[in-house]
């Protein structure tokens, strides 16, 4: 009956099929909504509790009544996390090994990288072999081999031999210098330094390879065409490639515990400070300090999130890491 | 002739050379901290460490501490199941996951740039410190330690566990969602990168094929089967590596949890090299396994 009735006027057809086209992408839409807003919540979840819990005052901590929203705030917290952090000395130390050797790191994978993607020399094959065994390798397999030979840095004997022949005592120990960090990024393979050569030999495959002919018959040497040419035109991955490794080298705790004990990064210093409190405080713990300790620790990254995400993600895309 | 050949081979042979010029200085890097302490490393693990006031001293002990992982110690032959098991329980979980975000941020709705900063902070928040920390046992944080009951009195979750009780389903697949759901929060957590990845390849299907898509009449859920998986498919072995390697790799599995703690708490190096060593072939073993797999059963299919 409904259905001949519809039929014999357009008007009403057409009204039947909007409202159902109209129900079935608000459905979707909420549909979509839901799934997206349950899953916001999970992933701000901690950066919520972090804040929230940041500036309690302490006669809050104790009170069963508060989940999120504290009713008396202070800087108390914030304070207690900052002498425990060791902050003048701790944010140095991370700045000077951790982001100084991610930025080297941006620079000399991107050169082994064009070396790679580039030139077809003898070996390339070994090499890319090796390179995948960077990648795939834990990093925990060379840490301890790596202290040992930072402990007593004596590369092909070269150290050794001068000692002998000028016979005079170097200090052969890199162990807590800056060198423990630079050195592998100097040479492109610092803290996961396989992906960003990786990253980057995408990138430069993808490349157009006429201009940099064109530089090469103009003139140019190897050099020139890669400082002149290559490097101008990929600012896409070094934008990548250098905000994941500020990002994992930030993130990095078991070269800075083994390699620099003098002064601790930040990392480390949040977990010993973590780790402690848990001792001393039993299993409740009566502070906030760690909360703030962890939004001190994050607020840099996060920073720079926040101005760099939409590049960021839009940089991923594009430099062709998906082939 | 041979002269003239060589001489037509010479001037790319020598543009081709200037490329040790560029990875000179990484394979100066590769040969200290990479080859040299692998090398040193399998050493460790077929002998006695012991250090001395002189420095190192190592005693050959062949398959000894082979043997004892897997005959004496009684944590490391389960670690390993529950590393292989976990990851094989979680990856169709991640890779399904990060597929049907992608899908969803590529689609036109408003808040998308809200909602896609919010989905790549895994990218820069997971596996950092500050997570390990929150979901360690120190910071006993609500919703991070499902398992451990603590989330109940905070009111934080729903009670998952009753639910999958009184639905009394058989017991191996409770466990597996008991597992899943305990799990939740890691597994959300670790589909950052493998999002952007599948958002990135979704983004390069051209758009002339959706547009044959719905001429041809195809609805939603067959322009994803049809059109949008096959066309991911280098994408999804891409991410089935990453995945895999993420996994593996995680400080928080048990076999590395184990080595890294007899390393670093004990300073026991011969064992744990060993053990990370055996773990390495697993791995690779369990990787080969899953993407000539994947090669056989889907991509074949596909194309």
């Amino acid at each position: 009956m409904m259905k001949n009735i519809a039929a014999a006027n357009p008007l009403k057809e057409y009204r039947a099929a909007k409202i159902r086209q109209v129900t079935v992408s608000f459905f979707a839409n909420l549909l979509r909504y839901a799934f997206l807003i349950a899953f916001s919540y999970i992933l701000l979840y901690p950066i919520i509790y972090i804040l929230t819990h940041s500036f309690r005052a302490p006669v809050d901590v104790t009170d069963p009544t508060i989940l999120w929203v504290p009713k008396n705030l202070s800087w108390e917290p914030v304070k207690e996390a900052i002498e425990r952090l060791n902050l003048p000395t701790s944010l140095w130390s991370t700045l000077k090994l951790e982001v100084v050797s991610a930025l080297i790191s941006t620079a000399t994978c991107g050169i082994a990288a064009y070396g790679m993607a580039r030139f077809k020399f003898r070996g390339r094959g070994v090499l890319n072999f090796i390179l995948l065994l960077t990648i795939l390798v834990p990093a925990s397999i060379v840490i301890i081999p790596n202290y040992m030979n930072f402990y007593d840095f004596n590369p092909l004997g070269i150290v050794h031999l001068i000692e002998n022949i000028f016979n005079t005592n170097i200090n052969s120990s890199l162990l807590s210098t800056v060198w423990t960090f630079w050195l592998p990024a100097l040479t492109g393979v610092g803290i996961r330094a396989g992906f960003y050569i990786y990253i980057y030999m995408q990138f430069y495959k993808g490349l157009p390879k006429e201009l940099e002919e064109a530089a090469w018959v103009d003139g140019c040497g190897p050099w020139g065409t890669y400082l002149r040419i290559v490097v101008p035109s990929s600012g896409v991955s070094v934008l990548t490639v250098s905000m994941l490794a500020i990002i994992w080298h930030w993130n990095d705790y078991y070269n800075a515990l083994m390699y620099f004990q003098s002064d601790h990064t930040m990392a480390v210093e949040i977990s010993n400070f973590v780790s402690k409190i848990r001792v001393e405080g039993g299993r409740r713990i009566e502070t906030d300090a760690p909360m703030a300790a962890c939004l001190i620790y994050l607020l840099p990254v996060l920073i720079m999130y926040m101005f760099l995400q939409k590049k960021f993600i839009t940089s991923i895309a594009s430099t062709g890491i998906v082939g | 002739m041979a002269l003239f050949k060589k001489k037509q081979t010479t001037l790319m042979e020598r543009r081709n050379n200037y490329g040790y010029l560029f990875v000179s200085h990484w394979i100066l890097g590769l040969l200290l901290f990479f080859i040299i302490p692998t090398i040193s490393s399998i050493i460790y693990s077929f002998s006695h460490m012991e250090m001395t006031n002189e420095g190192l001293k190592l005693d050959f002990a062949a398959f000894e501490h082979f043997r004892y992982i897997f005959n004496d110690d009684e944590k490391f032959v389960d670690n390993l199941l529950a590393s292989v098991t976990d990851l094989l329980t979680a990856l169709p979980i991640i890779i399904s996951l990060s597929m049907i975000l992608a899908v969803i941020l590529n689609s036109e709705f408003k808040g998308r740039l809200i909602f896609r900063a919010i989905f790549f902070l895994p990218v820069i928040l997971a596996n950092s410190t500050v997570m390990e920390l929150l979901s360690s046992e120190y910071l006993d944080v609500p919703l991070f330690n499902v398992s451990s009951g603590s989330s109940t009195e905070y009111g934080g979750m729903i009670d998952f566990e009753a639910i999958l009780l009184e639905l009394q389903l058989p017991k191996a697949i409770s466990d597996l969602f008991q597992g899943y759901l305990s799990n939740l929060f890691n597994l959300i957590w670790s589909c950052g990168v493998q999002t952007i990845l599948f958002l990135a390849g979704l983004q390069s299907i051209p758009k002339q094929l959706y547009e044959v898509g719905t001429i041809e009449g195809c609805s939603r859920w067959e322009t994803f089967w049809f059109l949008e998986v096959p066309s991911l498919r280098n994408i999804i072995q891409l991410v089935l590596i990453y995945t895999m390697i993420d996994q593996f790799t995680a400080l928080a599995s048990p076999v590395m949890q184990q080595a890294t703690s007899l390393m670093f708490n004990h300073a026991i190096y011969d064992r744990s090299s060993a053990m990370l060593w055996v773990y390495f072939l697993i791995v690779g073993v369990v990787m080969s396994i899953m993407l000539v797999a994947y090669n056989y059963l889907c991509v074949r299919r596909w194309e």
